[in-house]
């Protein structure tokens, strides 16, 4: 089952396209990441989902209709974004940004509500930010700092998460918190998550679903282990390369096969 | 995060417990501020009295005339006017995310003041409403102009501030040619209009101001969670079911309105756009812009201005806007030299 889809998509700037007629299905309650070399589409094709940029041809379908005959504020109490370089605006407190998750439930003239309280405290507690909720965050940690993003997201709880490289500047730990915290919310909430991903050994690891970009177009999607084969390394990532299994979880590792003391 | 919720039945405002209080305390500031521009100057006039005057009520004394066509129309300018630039200011800069954009920097003001003086050229006319639709349409073609210059695929904020300065620099040319082109009578009243003040302002300045707000403010008011959301980031601000485009449009074209109507009732006066947002977010310390109290600021630093200028000797009693510049050059030196050392400006 999948709520949102890319059908025969063409998304881009202008006349030429980026994303060339791809068709997508994100599975429900499931995590997918989408992979592919630097300039392939997939942040285009992350926007073109959640409605930031609309086809040029094709379309995205959001519960079986076109996404684009959907509202903002109804698509962003569906869908959450967490962009890949957000703003937080100067000196706010983590609470606050969390609070800002609630914008698409709010309205003129009604006050902050229960409901509104509640799904702020259960955001900062799933990412355990409760005891420095009235932190700064611009003087928060990089780690800190992206989980109270993915809070603010998850305060705007909407049953599908889109993440545009959340593990991006984070050093090694800091990157394995997100993604724990990412694999939990999808496990105990049931939330659907997409995001995009450099690394394939993350990818492998934490995706239930991968799909693969070269070029704007899908060059393959489906379970990690069918995916991640070394001829599709060196299709799309033009790198001759082992995949092995990973020692702790079986998952595929990608190993790249030159350099120093491998063949030339 | 200590919050405020302000209630009518079903409906309410929440804000955080400092800005209330911060509101409040500018408020009555603010009406301390009025009460002695009342009451206080070459005559003094009791309190009561000069209250009672101000709106309309005979007390049968020099105060109905001093106070009530002299004083308190000038002193409702004030407040109306510094509200209304202090507003402008605070939409420009949150939407640009740039300290330096308000009005009077990036040419809107000029504009106004070239719409007005070619107005008052071309029609020869002394009323205000139909000024105020002159000073609008300068204002509304210089803003396109300089949003047109500055435009690649969204608003460049380095672009727009010196296309901004750019095109005032040619606004206030063709000021001077059509100044050089006037009756030299008309010419002497359009010069002292530009130097901009509150002497001599009447009622109709009065309600010419609060028509403007009484439009504008609700729309704004209205877009000002989509203006808080914007700060993030377009995309961000999307993603959290803000409709940018239009909103973005909405409170730009207000800015320009407010701007535009404050330059038509005192002619330009500079600075207090520039600095009320500013003064407003470090009081409030509010994490991001801050409509009310930035239209607060914005009249209690007119209307002080405007009480410092005429504590002056006669022979000093210079323009209101000569007042504001004192307010504002060091300020913006301060904001020069933060931004040479690299700080978050």
């Amino acid at each position: 089952m999948s709520r949102l889809e890319a059908k025969q998509a063409f998304i881009g700037y202008g006349d030429q396209p980026i994303v060339r007629g791809v068709n997508v299905s994100v599975p429900d309650g499931k995590i997918t990441a989408i992979v592919g070399p630097n300039g392939c589409g997939k942040s285009t094709l992350l926007r073109a989902l959640v409605r930031l940029l609309p086809p040029t041809s094709g379309s995205v379908i959001l519960d079986g209709v076109n996404i684009h005959t959907v509202g903002t504020r109804e698509v962003a109490r569906r869908i959450g974004l967490l962009p890949q370089a957000p703003n937080a605006p100067a000196g706010i407190t983590v609470k606050e940004l969390v609070a800002r998750g609630r914008t698409p439930h709010q309205k003129v003239l009604r006050p902050w509500s229960s409901t509104d309280e509640t799904a702020v405290l259960s955001a900062l507690h799933s990412t355990n930010l409760t005891s420095i909720q009235d932190s700064v965050v611009d003087e928060l940690s990089g780690g800190q700092r992206q989980r109270a993003w993915i809070a603010m997201s998850l305060a705007q709880d909407t049953p599908l998460m889109l993440l545009d490289e959340p593990t991006t500047y984070l050093d090694i730990s800091h990157q394995y918190e997100v993604l724990d915290l990412l694999h939990r919310l999808n496990q105990r909430q049931a939330r659907t998550i997409v995001m995009v991903v450099h690394d394939l050994h993350q990818a492998a690891r934490y995706a239930h679903h991968v799909i693969a970009m070269s070029d704007g177009e899908v060059a393959a999607a489906g379970d990690p282990t069918e995916v991640f084969t070394e001829d599709l390394i060196r299709d799309v990532f033009h790198l001759d390369a082992r995949v092995l299994p990973d020692p702790v979880t079986g998952t595929p590792i990608v190993v790249p096969a030159h350099g120093p003391g491998g063949t030339k | 995060m200590t919050t405020k919720t302000l209630r009518m039945g079903a409906l309410g405002i929440t804000t955080h417990r400092r800005t209330f209080v911060v509101g409040l305390v500018m408020t009555a500031a603010l009406f301390g501020v009025f009460l002695f521009a009342l009451s206080v100057g070459k005559a003094d006039i009791t309190v009561i009295d000069s209250l009672k005057a101000a709106v309309g009520i005979p007390v049968g004394s020099p105060g109905d005339f001093i106070v009530g066509q002299v004083r308190a129309p000038r002193a409702f300018t004030a407040i109306l006017v510094g509200a209304t630039l202090g507003l402008s200011g605070a939409i420009l800069q949150s939407l640009t995310r740039n300290p330096l954009a308000s009005p009077d920097f990036i040419g809107i003001t000029m504009g106004a003041g070239t719409g007005a003086i070619l107005t008052m050229f071309l029609v020869a006319t002394t009323s205000l409403w139909i000024i105020a639709a002159g000073a609008t349409v300068g204002a509304l073609v210089t803003a396109a102009i300089i949003l047109a210059l500055s435009w690649r695929r969204g608003i460049v904020p380095l672009r727009l501030i010196l296309a901004g300065i750019g095109i005032g620099f040619v606004a206030q040319s063709t000021t001077q040619y059509l100044l050089t082109r006037m009756d030299v009578h008309d010419a002497g009243t359009a010069l002292g209009w530009l130097v901009g003040s509150t002497t001599g302002r009447t009622w109709t300045h009065v309600t010419v101001s609060a028509t403007v707000l009484a439009v504008l403010v609700p729309i704004i008011l209205w877009n000002g969670r989509a203006l808080r959301t914007m700060e993030m980031g377009e995309d961000t601000a999307r993603a959290l079911g803000i409709p940018v485009t239009a909103s973005r449009a909405i409170l730009a074209v207000s800015s320009v309105l407010l701007a535009a109507a404050a330059t038509a009732v005192t002619g330009p006066i500079g600075f207090i756009a520039l600095v009320a947002p500013a003064l407003a977010l470090r009081l409030t310390r509010s994490a991001g812009v801050t409509l009310i109290p930035s239209a607060l600021m914005g009249a209690l630093l007119l209307l002080v201005a405007d009480q410092m200028s005429q504590l002056m000797p006669a022979d000093l009693q210079f323009p209101v806007g000569i007042f504001t510049a004192a307010i504002g050059a060091p300020y913006l030196l301060w904001l020069v030299w933060r931004a040479s050392r690299g700080g978050p400006s």
